[in-house]
């Protein structure tokens, strides 16, 4: 465990307190995307950089425009027609307020050179206490694929738009992209790290350990850098469990799925061509895995809640429900009957391996 | 030819009726004041985007404009601000300052300067067509990342008009640039030393150099970008072997010296206004102006700061890094300097002086956080959120816009005769503040609670609502002030009180003439003796300041339409630079044109460059 000091807990548990005290009185809203709340080494190193940031910034923005103000005052004009003293410069105080700024600027770096080192610099772990995920940006959604844990069919497991992680191990991220840049962003667990296509992007972190029996965290994320006309839904979550929590979900989750009978439209509709169902024909690559659909808390990437009538809503119309997305090419809406769509919502809500997920 | 140089004394230029006069002008104050006009319409147009995009994100999910539309609309407010508001905003008051404040008749080259202002507006007019005949607007954003801007994922014309009106604007931008610095090197008036130069002056020339130095990495990454989209080559397409950071390097290269290209002519204009209103010289001359040329010189080693997402791992991400904390070095020195101005001066809160506190005030905070985005940990939480849109908000609007209010309110007088009226330019400044701050600071705090920037719309669970509401009502409080501000120019043209020569009792020399100045500027040289000339004529005694040489023939060159005309060429040659690739009978044929067009003005050009008199 890294050594910290009592005080600067306490600093931060302040600061924390006075900024989460500003925004409830501003608004009352709970903020699950929040940068607030870091719940990872790497992103509480950059938390603790912003907070010294911030009252170093508060310390700046008081003196210069207190000094502003009170010029302001004091020396606005009044019934006194005498020019005021010419005076061109003073060289002594000009090498002042240039070293001032220069000690500030230095003392800065100095902060961010360690915090720097410290989320890019990977803890050496043994290979088991080590989780690799592979992510991968689509217009507009997200793909996870586990290289060390295997499926049924022995290929990686893959998933969408929710990423499940164990508490305590250092989760070791590639970050790249199948089309254009997007951006991988989960405020409470790390910074922004670029998916860029043919490149590999890394970052990691480590969450908060999270004991045997306690319930999973969902952490809120989104695309940040803008890839087009969805960006704005192009959301994930990522849940953090406890080691047999994670061990339980990646079991279920490298199954085939629960139901292998395909409904008669998953194949004559062309769902097939785009996605796949483990264990069934379906194995497409355009769009997300749905193997175990009914596991995941949304739909289309953030866009709705996972519930009948909003997946009802999103076969029926896709164009209607998230505008220009791919499917909305092939599926029009008179593709698909009502009756194939009440088939399709209970088949892909019936895929849930069954682990209480959808819990916060 | 020969010309007798006694007969051009005073010599009026050969006279235009009505727009004739303006299209053929090649006086740099009317040029200035079409620069200026057009780009005060480009703002508001700007403008009314914003509104657009405050409106749609008003409330959570709303659905008043489509995705396909909001992402058109924010990409083409950026880019309205930055290319067709501010920075010729910025050009606009050099155009018409700069060669007054440095006792010149004109720029160095007349008929150049309004080629590039036709430039400009042509350019202007070619990116608002692709409204009409692009399918779409652009829609990739103003710094346009590449592979979403190849035709695989941006297959309307959009882009393709959007490369080629920015190549019209850079043409225009590089051409003023040389202008500027020629006429700043070559036009002073005698005894005008570097040293004595207005501070404005000095932010013009390095403003000007940062152009020649930026636009040109702009006008690679566009063109390579242009040959992607048009004629299948794979600088950007990562599929093929491109590689889409190339365009991040090419385009930052350009993009962060573009700030301090929009920065800079604001610190001229403050330096300029505080010692006017404080009746005291600017403190420390030296540090205002050399810490401008560390800035401009700063500027280029940073532009790495815009890619720390990217990943550019721990060396670069430390450089990049500590370079742009440096500039906060000289950034605060200038600060300390306006402030040192005011202390201990008589201040005189008339608008020009409120724009300029407010100025100091908003710049500061936009300062603040740009230091904190410079540590490359915070800036990966904060980079590509409303973080960010605010940061450069309070840089650019709160900072530069300001001043350039400031400036307008300053110089209106000179330009027009006549004054801006006080009361109503109050109210303008008081409804910008509260209206900018209410807009914009809570976009702080969107940022830190995780919403990313360039999103047409967010869910309700995310706890936005409120800032983003907020910040909607506060962009209609800055829409009201530009209203009042648009009143106030309309109101003070018909009947403002008349501005007399020198109406702020200031300094330098384009207070020394008429208002407006007449078409040769001063009718006579004006030698050069102090920093403040005019000042010390007034106050430390006859001549101290300048001394008069009445024996002084100015020459003008007459009006011209080779640069409308040369400039329409270029005009007409991007359109058929657009249907090159996809139709190559239509394209040709109008790119022949074109080159007739712009290869007649240039004949003309130089058979008119030919008569000159030789100075």
């Amino acid at each position: 465990m890294p050594y910290r000091w009592p005080n600067k807990a306490l600093f931060r548990r302040g600061s924390l307190l006075l900024l989460t005290a500003m925004i409830l009185v501003a608004c009352g809203q709970a903020t699950p995307q929040t940068t607030l709340n870091p719940q990872t080494e790497s992103a509480r190193t950059i938390y603790d950089l912003s907070i010294y940031l911030f009252w170093l910034g508060v310390g700046v923005f008081v003196i210069v425009e207190s000094w502003l103000i009170v010029s302001i005052f004091k020396y606005r004009h009044r019934d006194n027609d005498q020019l005021p003293a010419q005076i061109h410069g003073n060289t002594k105080v000009e090498i002042a307020w240039t070293i001032v700024p220069a000690i500030i600027a230095i003392f800065v770096f100095v902060l961010t050179f360690s915090a720097i080192q410290k989320i890019e610099i990977k803890p050496q772990v043994a290979a088991g206490e080590e989780v690799k995920v592979v992510v991968i940006g689509h217009q507009w959604w997200w793909e996870f694929r586990y290289p060390d844990i295997k499926d049924a069919n022995g290929q990686p497991l893959v998933t969408a738009n929710e990423m499940w992680v164990p508490s305590g191990s250092v989760i070791d991220l590639t970050i790249t992209s199948a089309d254009v840049i997007h951006d991988f962003w989960i405020p409470g667990l790390s910074g922004k790290r670029d998916a860029i296509p043919t490149r590999e992007n890394k970052i990691w972190f480590r969450a908060d350990p999270i004991a045997d029996g306690d319930k999973p965290q969902t952490y809120w994320g989104q695309c940040a850098e803008y890839c087009g006309t969805q960006h704005a839904y192009m959301k994930m979550r990522v849940v953090v469990a406890s080691p047999s929590d994670f061990a339980r979900w990646s079991q279920e989750q490298s199954a085939v799925a629960v139901n292998t009978t395909l409904p008669p439209s998953f194949t004559a509709k062309g769902c097939v061509g785009c996605h796949a169902v483990r264990g069934t024909l379906a194995a497409g690559i355009t769009g997300p895995n749905l193997t175990h659909f009914g596991s995941r808390q949304t739909i289309a990437a953030g866009t709705l809640d996972n519930n009948p009538t909003n997946l009802h809503a999103w076969l029926d119309a896709p164009n209607v429900v998230k505008r220009g997305n791919l499917m909305s090419a092939a599926i029009k809406d008179d593709t698909l009957s009502p009756e194939e769509i009440d088939e399709l919502v209970t088949y892909l809500l019936s895929l849930d391996p069954g682990i209480d997920d959808k819990q916060q | 030819m020969a010309t007798d140089l006694g007969t051009l004394h005073h010599a009026p230029a050969k006279e235009r009726s009505g727009w004739m006069d303006w299209i053929t002008t090649v006086d740099h104050k009317k040029i200035g004041i079409m620069y200026l006009i057009t780009a005060l319409v480009f703002f508001v147009i700007g403008g009314l985007e914003a509104l657009l995009v405050r409106l749609q994100l008003g409330t959570p999910e709303n659905t008043l404009l489509t995705p396909e539309a909001y992402n058109q609309v924010f990409t083409m407010h950026g880019t309205t601000m930055i290319f067709l508001a501010i920075m010729p905003l910025g050009v606009g008051f050099m155009n018409y300052i700069v060669p007054l404040m440095i006792g010149a008749g004109d720029m160095a080259y007349p008929r150049m300067n309004a080629m590039s202002y036709w430039l400009l507006l042509f350019g202007g007019i070619f990116m608002y067509l692709s409204f009409v005949w692009g399918g779409n607007a652009p829609d990739s954003g103003w710094f346009a990342y590449a592979p979403l801007t190849e035709k695989l994922y941006s297959p309307t014309r959009g882009m393709d008009f959007w490369v080629l009106g920015l190549q019209l604007l850079g043409i225009s931008s590089i051409a003023g640039a040389v202008n500027i610095i020629v006429t700043i090197i070559r036009l002073r008036a005698p005894g005008m030393r570097f040293n004595r130069m207005p501070l404005f002056v000095w932010m013009s020339l390095i403003t000007s150099f940062l152009l020649i130095f930026a636009i040109p990495s702009l006008t690679v990454a566009i063109t390579l970008l242009f040959f992607d989209r048009n004629f299948g080559s794979n600088f950007f397409l990562p599929a093929a072997g491109g590689d889409p950071l190339l365009w991040q390097h090419l385009f930052w290269f350009f993009g962060h010296p573009e700030v301090y290209i929009m920065v800079l002519p604001a610190f001229g204009m403050i330096s300029e206004i505080l010692p006017v209103f404080s009746r005291k010289p600017i403190f420390g001359y030296e540090f205002v102006a050399y810490s401008g040329v560390a800035i401009g010189v700063l500027g280029f080693t940073v532009w790495a700061h815009h890619m720390f997402g990217t990943g550019l791992g721990v060396i670069a991400d430390t450089f990049f890094s500590a370079a742009s904390m440096l500039i906060s070095v000289p950034t605060g020195v200038k600060i300390f300097n306006w402030l040192a101005t005011l202390w201990r001066g008589d201040l005189r809160f008339r608008t020009p002086m409120y724009f300029a506190c407010g100025f100091i005030a908003m710049f500061l905070i936009g300062g603040i956080s740009g230091v904190a985005l410079a540590a490359p940990p915070f800036d990966l939480q904060a980079t590509d959120s409303y973080f960010v849109v605010a940061h450069f908000h309070y840089v650019l609007f709160g900072g530069t816009a300001f001043a350039l209010f400031g400036g307008t309110y300053y110089w209106f007088p000179k330009i027009t005769g006549k004054m801006l009226s006080e009361s109503i330019g109050k109210w303008h400044f008081w409804l910008l503040l509260l209206g900018f701050n209410v807009t914009f600071f809570p976009q702080h705090q969107l940022g830190i609670e995780g919403m990313p920037r360039r999103i047409y719309t967010y869910q309700a669970n995310q706890g936005w609502d409120f800032y983003n509401l907020l910040s909607t009502l506060g962009s209609f409080l800055i829409a009201l002030a530009t209203l009042v501000f648009i009143v106030n120019v309309i109101l003070s043209l018909r009947r403002g009180e008349p501005a007399g020569n020198d109406p702020w009792d200031a300094a330098t020399l384009e207070w020394a003439t008429t208002s407006p100045p007449p078409a040769h500027n001063f009718d006579d040289e004006i030698i050069v003796n102090s920093r403040r000339p005019l000042w010390d004529n007034k106050y430390s005694g006859e001549n101290r300041g300048m001394t008069i040489n009445p024996d002084f023939h100015p020459h003008l060159p007459p009006p011209s339409n080779a640069p409308i005309i040369f400039s329409f060429g270029l005009f007409v040659m991007a359109f058929g630079l657009l249907n090159l690739a996809a139709t190559p009978l239509v394209g040709i044929p109008i790119i022949l044109v074109a080159l007739s067009i712009s290869g007649f003005a240039m004949a003309r050009w130089a058979g008119e460059i030919a008569e000159d008199p030789v100075l």
